[in-house]
C-alpha cells in the first residue's frame, strides 16, 4: 500500500520540490531500465549484425588512433603499449560522448509522449546513460582479450574501473541532462554540441599522452586540464591498467563531475516546468 | 463525500510567437467529488485540454492550485510511446512503464490486455506491421488497464471500429461504476457525453462558464454552438483550417429556405478561389451530422460523380437531394473545400438547419427520435 503522502499531491506553478521529484523518480526507476532495454532491443536485437558494430567500431578507431597518432604524428606516449592504451581511453571516452549526445536528443525525439502522457521526464535522458554501457562493456572485453593475448591482464584494473565510470558517468550524466532541457529551447545545440566534443576530445588524453597536454602550458595552470572529467578519469583508469604515474590533481576531475552533475540535475529540474509547452 | 480535485485559481498562459500572452486558462475554480463523473464540454479552445493537461501533470500552471486525492492517470491520446520496431508484446510492457505501471502489474494483466484488444495472433510482430485498427486497439487496451482513482479522459474513444467505441465505451462505463473511482471525460461526442456522465462543466475561454445538471448543459452548449453558426456569417468565421487556395462564402438552402423530411432540398455553396492556376479541380464536401454530434453522411460533388474542373474564380454549386430522407430534428454541416485535392478551406459547423417533419414512407406513420437520424428507404416482403 502507498502511503497516503504519496497519493495527495498539489499542483502549483513551482513543479515538484527537489525531494519529490527524486521520490518520483525512484518510484519511476523501471521505466529508466525499461525505456534503456527499448533501445537495446531497437539498436542491436533488430538488426542482424548490431554486436558486430559494436566491436567492430572500437577495434577501427583504435587503429585510426594508432596510425595517424603513433605511426605519422610520432606523439604517441613512450614505453607503453599504444594498442592498450589507446584502447582505454576510447572505452570511457566514448561512453562519455555517445551518452551525452543521446541524452542531449532525448527529449526532443520523444516531444510527443511528453506532450501527451505523465512521466517523470528525467527518466529520458538518465536511460541514455544504460543503453551506452553495453557497449563499453564489449570495448572492456576487447582490451581485457587484448591484454590475456599480451600476457598483461590485470584483475586489478578491471576491479577499479567502477571509480573511472563513476568519474566519467556521472559527469556524462550531468551534462546530458542539461544540454538536453536547453536544446528544447535552443535546438541549435544538437548542432553545436558534436563540435565542442570533438574539441574536449583533442583536450583529453586519448590518443596520446597527458604529458603532452600538460607540457604545453604551465604547470600552475595543469589544473585547468583537469576541469575536464573526462580527463581524471581515463588518467585513473590507466593508472592501475598500466601502473602509469597518477597526477594528484585527479581529484580535481572528480569534484568536477560531482559539480556537473548537480548543475545538470538542478537545470533540468527547472526546465522541466516549462517543458511539454515549449517543445 | 470528500473531493477528488480541488482547483483554486488556476490559470495557465501560453506566450505567442508574436510575443502576446494567450491564457488558456483564467483563475478557474472547479471542486470534482469522489467517485463522480464529469463531462467536460465547450468548444475548440475553451482550455478543456489545457486543463487536463495540468491536472495529469503533463504542464505547469502559471499560477494557482489544484490538489489531488488520489492516484491519477490520465489518457489523453492513444498510442503515443508506441515503438513500431518493438514486438506487440514489448509494446504492452513499454507503454504500461511509460504509464506508471509496475512490471508485475502488467504481467498479471497481460492476458487480459491481449484479450480485450483481440489482437493475441499477433503479438510477436512488429508493431510496424500492424494495421491502424489493431494498433489503436492494443494502445487503448493497455491506457484501460491502469489502476488509478481518478481517471482523465480526453476524446479517445474517436478511434477504432464503430464495434471497438462501444467497447470502449462500456469499459469506461463500467470503470465508472466501481466504487469511489472519479472520472473526467472530454468529448465532443455528446451521445457519449449524456451516456456516461453524472454532471457536465461547460467551458468557455478559459473558465467554467457553467456546471450542472448534463442533459440543460449539453442543450445550453448546442445552442450557443448553433447561434455562433447563425450569428456569425460563414465568410466572416475565423475558425478555420487549410491553405487558405480557397474560401467557403456562403452555405444556404435554396427557395424559401425551409427543409423537410421528404421534400426535394437543394442547398447552396459559394466558394472562392484565390490563387494563380488557369484551371482548377474543385471538391465541395458537406459533412453531415445532428446537433448531438453524430456523423450522418456526407454530400461531395466529387464523391457523387460530379467533379468539376473549372477556371472561374467564385463557384456557386448546388447540391440537390431528392426526398430529403431526414428525420425531423437538428442537423449541422462541416464544410470542407479541396481544391487540386489539398484541403483549402474547413469550417466545422459551417451550417446549422432544422428539418421539419415529414412522411417519409408514405404510410402515414410518426417516427419521432430525441436524436434524429436517417431514413433509408426499404420494403418488406414475405419470404
Amino acid at each position: 500500500m502507498e502511503s497516503k503522502k504519496e497519493k495527495n499531491i498539489e499542483i502549483n506553478s513551482k513543479g515538484l520540490s527537489f525531494t519529490q521529484g527524486l521520490q518520483e523518480l525512484i518510484r519511476y526507476k523501471s521505466l529508466i531500465s525499461t525505456f534503456a532495454w527499448r533501445d537495446y532491443k531497437s539498436k542491436y536485437a533488430q538488426t542482424k549484425l548490431g554486436y558486430f558494430w559494436a566491436v567492430f567500431q572500437p577495434i577501427v578507431s583504435v587503429l585510426i588512433l594508432f596510425i595517424l597518432f603513433k605511426k605519422f604524428a610520432k606523439i604517441g606516449p613512450e614505453g607503453v603499449d599504444y594498442i592498450s592504451y589507446a584502447l582505454s581511453g576510447l572505452i570511457l571516452w566514448n561512453y562519455f560522448q555517445n551518452t551525452i549526445l543521446q541524452s542531449a536528443s532525448s527529449l526532443i525525439s520523444s516531444q510527443r509522449m511528453i506532450q501527451k502522457i505523465y512521466f517523470p521526464k528525467m527518466s529520458l535522458p538518465l536511460s541514455k546513460a544504460l543503453v551506452g554501457l553495453i557497449e563499453m562493456g564489449i570495448g572492456l572485453l576487447l582490451l581485457s582479450i587484448y591484454l590475456a593475448y599480451k600476457g598483461e591482464f590485470s584483475f586489478l584494473a578491471l576491479l577499479a574501473f567502477p571509480l573511472p565510470l563513476f568519474v566519467c558517468g556521472i559527469s556524462a550524466i550531468g551534462i546530458g541532462l542539461f544540454s538536453s532541457a536547453l536544446s528544447i529551447r535552443f535546438r541549435d545545440l544538437q548542432q553545436v554540441l558534436p563540435f565542442i566534443l570533438q574539441s574536449v576530445f583533442f583536450l583529453s588524453p586519448i590518443a596520446y599522452s597527458s604529458q603532452i597536454l600538460e607540457s604545453s602550458i604551465s604547470s600552475s595552470l595543469n589544473w585547468v586540464l583537469y576541469l575536464n572529467p573526462i580527463y581524471g578519469s581515463i588518467e585513473f583508469f590507466r593508472h592501475f591498467l598500466i601502473g602509469s604515474d597518477l597526477n594528484p590533481l585527479s581529484i580535481v576531475s572528480l569534484l568536477s563531475a560531482v559539480l556537473i552533475l548537480f548543475c545538470g540535475f538542478f537545470f533540468f529540474k527547472r526546465a522541466e516546468t516549462y517543458m511539454a509547452d515549449y517543445l | 463525500m470528500s473531493l477528488a480535485i480541488q482547483i483554486e485559481n488556476l490559470s495557465k498562459f501560453y506566450k505567442l510567437k508574436s510575443g502576446e500572452q494567450f491564457a488558456a486558462l483564467k483563475e478557474l475554480n472547479l471542486e470534482i467529488q469522489q467517485g463522480e463523473v464529469l463531462g467536460l464540454i465547450g468548444p475548440n479552445g475553451a482550455g478543456k485540454s489545457s486543463l487536463l493537461k495540468i491536472l495529469s501533470r503533463i504542464s505547469t500552471p502559471s499560477s494557482g492550485r489544484a490538489r489531488i486525492n488520489g492516484k491519477l492517470a490520465s489518457l489523453l491520446e492513444v498510442g503515443t510511446g508506441f515503438h513500431p520496431e518493438l514486438s506487440g508484446k514489448d509494446n504492452v510492457f513499454l507503454n504500461g512503464a511509460i504509464l506508471g505501471m509496475k512490471k508485475k502489474e502488467i504481467q498479471a494483466k497481460y492476458d487480459e490486455i491481449v484479450a480485450f484488444a483481440g489482437v493475441e495472433k499477433f503479438m510477436d510482430s512488429q508493431v510496424k506491421h500492424y494495421s491502424s485498427g489493431m494498433y489503436v486497439r492494443l494502445a487503448f487496451a493497455v491506457a484501460a488497464h491502469l489502476r488509478a482513482d481518478i481517471l482523465l479522459i480526453d476524446e479517445v474513444l474517436a478511434v477504432g471500429d464503430a464495434e471497438f467505441q462501444k467497447k470502449c465505451l462500456s469499459k469506461i462505463e463500467s470503470e465508472s461504476q466501481e466504487e469511489g473511482k472519479t472520472l473526467i471525460f472530454v468529448s465532443h461526442n455528446m451521445n457519449a457525453t449524456k451516456k456516461i456522465c453524472d454532471r457536465v462543466a461547460y467551458m468557455k475561454a478559459g473558465q467554467i462558464h457553467s456546471i450542472g445538471k448534463t442533459e440543460q448543459l449539453i442543450e445550453s452548449y448546442l445552442n450557443d454552438l448553433g447561434e455562433v453558426a447563425q450569428s456569425i456569417p460563414l465568410s466572416e468565421r475565423i475558425d478555420r483550417t487549410g491553405n487558405a487556395e480557397g474560401r467557403l462564402n456562403k452555405i444556404s438552402i435554396v427557395e424559401n429556405g425551409l427543409l423537410s423530411t421528404a421534400q426535394n432540398a437543394s442547398i447552396q455553396v459559394d466558394v472562392e478561389i484565390d490563387n494563380k492556376l488557369a484551371q482548377n479541380q474543385v471538391e465541395i464536401r458537406l459533412n453531415l451530422a445532428s446537433a448531438y454530434g453524430n456523423y450522418l453522411s456526407s454530400f461531395s460533388n466529387q464523391m457523387s460523380g460530379n467533379s468539376l474542373l473549372t477556371s472561374d474564380k467564385k463557384i456557386s454549386m448546388i447540391c440537390e437531394i431528392d426526398q430529403l430522407p431526414l428525420m425531423k430534428g437538428d442537423y449541422y454541416l462541416n464544410a470542407h473545400l479541396f481544391i487540386n485535392g489539398e484541403r483549402a478551406d474547413a469550417v466545422s459547423r459551417a451550417f446549422n438547419f432544422s428539418v421539419l417533419e415529414g412522411d417519409f414512407y408514405n404510410s402515414g406513420a410518426q417516427l419521432e427520435r430525441k436524436i434524429p437520424g436517417l431514413f433509408i428507404p426499404h420494403k418488406w416482403t414475405k419470404a
